[in-house]
C-alpha cells in the first residue's frame, strides 16, 4: 500500500511532522521519494528540511539515520555547508538569503541521482516563501522533513498536507505510545470553526496554564467552543484536554493541513522494539487515517 | 572628514539616512559611515551629478529610480570571492553562481546606465567577457552549473556515473548493489575532482576583470546613493546648495525629523531662513521659543551640504566647511523636548 494517493501530491505541499527524535521521518520521506519516482508521474518533487537530515550518523544521538536519495530532476533547497556531503550533480538556481549555522540555502537541480544532505530554513515564514520559489521553479510537489518534537510545520500556512511520525523512541509501553499519537492525531483532525455562539478564542500558543485557566469556569464551560489557529499551535498535555471535554467544551480550528497518514516506527534508537504487527494493528484501532509501517510493511 | 554617529543623531542628519531607502549593499556601505568632502571640486562634481539626476522631471526620475532599484535591491556583497579570486584563489561552485549572478545584474545596470543616464565621473567596466566565461551559451541564465561538455575528463565521468545508476536502480541483489554502490562512490569522487579543476580554470579565467568588477560594485554603491540623494526632492523638497561665499546662508530651512514630531501632534514646522557670518553668531529667544530647533536644522543642513547631499531648504549656499563641533545638553532620548521644559 503506498503511503498516499500520488494524484492529490500534484501542486501541494506536505510536511513530514514527528513526535520524537528517531520517529522515523527521514524514512518516511525516502518511501514517499521512491513512490515518487517508481510512479514516475511527478517529474520534479522538491525537498527540504527543517533542521539537519540525510547524514549518516545523528548528530544530536548518535543514532545511525538513513540517507536521502534523490533522482534527476529533483529540486532541494538546502545550506551551503551542506553541499559538500551531497553527491548529485547540482544545478544551482537561486541563492534564497535565508541564513542558517550551515550557512545560506541555495536551491538547486538534481542533474543526476545522489545523496543530498539537507538543511532549509526553520521559520514558518522563511518556508512559506522558499514554497513559492519552489514552485515558481518548476517543482511539482513540495516534500517538508520536520525537525524532532517539532510540529510547527504542521502549520496551516506552511503545508496542504501532513504525515504524522510515531515510534518507539517515544516510550518504552506501546499502549503509551498509541495514546500519544491518538491524542496528536485528533488534535490534527479537530473540526474547522464554523461561526457559532459560546465561542472563546485563543489565538497563538495554547498551553496546558491556558486550559488551567479555563478550567476554571467549570460547568459554565459545557456547550462552549474554544477555537484556535491551527494545530501547531495545541500545546497542552493529554490530561488538562480530557478534563475540558469533559466539561462538555469542544475545540475548533482556524485552519488546519489534511492529516494524511500516520507513520509508524516500532524499533527505538534506544535499544527497545516494539512487534511490528501489534503495533501498527493497536494504532490503527483509534486512528481514522492510514496507518502505515514504510519499513515493515 | 567622518561625521560621528552622535552628531548624525543630535542635527536630525541620521534621520534623513535612516528615512532614505539604500539598495544595494555597496550603497548601504557608503551611508553607514557618511564623510564631508574636503575637496571643493569633488563636492562641486558631486552636485553635478545629483543636479543631473533633479534636471530630469519627477516622473522620469520616479520610473528610472525604480528600474535601477529592481537591479540593485538583487545585489550581494561578493567582494570577499572578488578579491580572493584577483588573487588567483579557485572558487567554489556556489562563487562562480554568484559571480555569474552579479554579472548579470550588472549587465542589466550597464545596459540601463548606458541608454538613460550619463553622470559624470561614474562609469562601469566592460565584464562581457567575464560573463562569456559562465555564460557561454549567452542565454541570461542566473542558474549556474558545470556542464558535462566542460572537459572531455568531465564527461566520461558523468556518463560513468549515470550508467552505474541505471544498474543500481534496476539491480536488487545485495552483493552487486554493494559493488554498484562502491563503483558509484569513485565516479562521485571523480566527478568532484573534475568539477574542482574546471571551477580552477574558470576562475582563473575570471581573475583578470575581478578589478574592474569590484570598481563596479563601487559605482553601483555611488549611484544607489546618487539616488537616494535625488529622491531628498520628492521626500524633502530639498534642492542643490550653492558651495562658496564667505555666509552660510539658507532660506526657509526644515528639519525632517523635528517636522515628523510636530506633524505627530498636528503642528507644522515654521521654515527657518538664518545666514551666519564668520565669527561668532548669539542666538537669542524665550524659552521653548526653538533656538535649539533652529541651530541643529542649521547645523543639519550645513552638514548634508558639504557631505555631498541636497539641503532641505528653498535655496542654501555655504562656504567648504572642514570641522563640525555642535554643544547642546539636548540628548537624542529627551524626545525633542527642551531643557527648560525637562527641569
Amino acid at each position: 500500500m503506498g503511503i498516499l494517493d500520488l494524484s492529490w501530491l500534484r501542486g501541494r505541499v506536505v510536511s513530514v511532522i514527528g513526535l520524537v527524535k528517531n520517529a522515523g521521518k527521514t524514512t518516511v520521506l525516502n518511501a514517499l521519494l521512491n513512490e515518487i519516482y517508481s510512479d514516475g508521474s511527478i517529474a520534479a518533487p522538491a525537498v527540504t528540511s527543517v533542521g539537519r537530515d540525510g547524514e549518516s550518523t545523528d548528530v544530536v544521538t548518535g543514532t545511525f539515520k538513513p540517507g536521502i536519495f534523490i533522482h534527476t530532476g529533483s529540486l532541494v533547497a538546502t545550506a551551503s555547508e551542506l553541499l559538500k556531503y551531497s553527491d548529485f550533480t547540482k544545478e544551482i538556481l537561486i541563492s534564497t538569503n535565508v541564513n542558517t549555522p550551515l550557512g545560506e540555502v541555495f536551491v538547486l537541480r538534481a542533474r543526476s541521482g545522489g545523496a543530498v544532505q539537507l538543511g532549509g530554513p526553520s521559520m514558518t515564514e522563511q518556508l512559506k516563501v522558499l514554497n513559492q520559489q519552489f514552485f515558481a521553479l518548476g517543482a511539482d510537489c513540495i516534500l517538508i522533513d520536520g525537525a524532532a518534537g517539532r510540529r510547527s510545520l504542521g502549520a496551516a500556512t506552511v503545508a496542504d498536507g501532513a504525515i504524522l511520525c510515531s515510534g518507539a523512541s517515544l516510550d518504552r509501553s506501546m499502549e503509551k505510545v498509541a495514546e500519544e499519537t491518538e491524542f496528536i492525531a485528533g488534535l490534527m483532525q479537530l473540526p474547522l470553526y464554523n461561526e457559532k455562539e459560546d465561542t472563546v478564542f485563543c489565538p497563538g500558543a495554547v498551553t496546558d496554564a491556558t486550559l488551567i485557566e479555563l478550567l476554571k469556569e467549570g460547568k459554565k464551560l459545557a456547550g462552549k467552543t474554544i477555537v484556535a489557529d491551527d494545530p501547531s499551535k495545541l500545546l497542552f498535555s493529554m490530561t488538562n484536554y480530557e478534563k475540558l471535554k469533559r466539561l462538555g467544551a469542544q475545540m475548533e480550528l482556524l485552519a488546519r493541513p489534511k492529516l494524511l497518514a500516520v507513520a509508524v516506527n516500532p524499533v527505538s534508537a534506544h535499544g527497545w522494539r516494539f512487534d511490528p504487527i501489534k503495533f501498527r494493528a493497536r494504532v490503527t484501532e483509534s486512528i481514522e487515517v492510514p496507518v502505515v509501517d514504510v519499513v515493515g510493511g | 572628514m567622518e561625521l560621528s554617529l552622535e552628531l548624525r543623531r543630535t542635527t536630525g542628519f541620521q534621520y534623513i539616512l535612516d528615512t532614505l531607502t539604500f539598495m544595494s549593499p555597496f550603497g548601504n556601505e557608503l551611508m553607514r559611515t557618511p564623510e564631508l568632502y574636503g575637496d571643493a571640486d569633488a563636492l562641486a562634481a558631486e552636485f553635478g551629478r545629483v543636479s543631473a539626476l533633479l534636471a530630469m522631471p519627477e516622473a522620469g526620475l520616479l520610473d528610472l529610480t525604480g528600474k535601477f532599484d529592481r537591479q540593485l535591491m538583487c545585489m550581494k556583497d561578493i567582494r570577499g570571492s572578488l578579491r580572493r579570486c584577483a588573487h588567483g584563489e579557485a572558487l567554489s561552485i556556489l562563487g562562480l553562481f554568484e559571480v555569474k549572478g552579479l554579472l548579470l545584474t550588472l549587465a542589466e545596470i550597464r545596459s540601463l546606465y548606458d541608454e538613460r543616464l550619463h553622470l559624470e565621473g561614474l562609469s562601469f567596466s566592460d565584464s562581457r567577457g567575464a560573463l562569456a566565461v559562465l555564460d557561454p551559451s549567452g542565454e541570461g541564465k542566473h542558474s549556474f552549473t558545470i556542464e558535462d561538455a566542460a572537459t572531455p575528463e568531465l564527461f566520461a565521468v558523468r556518463r560513468e556515473k549515470r550508467a552505474v545508476e541505471a544498474e543500481l536502480y534496476k539491480t536488487t541483489d545485495d552483493t552487486k548493489r554493494a559493488e554498484l554502490k562502491l563503483k558509484r562512490d569513485a565516479a562521485c569522487a571523480a566527478e568532484d575532482q573534475q568539477e574542482r579543476a574546471v571551477c580552477a580554470t574558470l576562475s582563473q579565467r575570471l581573475t583578470p576583470y575581478c578589478d574592474g568588477l569590484l570598481a563596479d560594485c563601487n559605482a553601483c554603491g555611488r549611484l544607489d546613493v546618487l539616488l537616494r540623494k535625488a529622491s531628498m526632492r520628492a521626500q524633502f523638497g530639498a534642492v542643490v546648495p550653492q558651495v562658496g561665499g564667505d555666509a552660510i546662508e539658507f532660506t526657509d530651512m526644515t528639519n525632517p525629523e523635528v517636522a515628523a514630531g510636530l506633524q505627530n501632534r498636528g503642528v507644522g514646522f515654521a521654515p527657518l531662513s538664518m545666514t551666519l557670518h564668520c565669527g561668532a553668531t548669539v542666538i537669542t529667544g524665550a524659552n521653548m521659543g526653538g533656538k535649539t530647533v533652529a541651530l541643529k536644522t542649521l547645523a543639519m543642513n550645513a552638514m548634508l551640504a558639504m557631505a555631498g547631499f541636497p539641503v532641505c531648504a528653498a535655496s542654501g549656499c555655504v562656504p567648504m566647511l572642514k570641522q563640525f563641533l555642535f554643544f547642546t545638553r539636548r540628548r537624542p532620548e529627551d524626545g525633542g523636548r527642551s531643557f527648560y521644559l525637562r527641569r
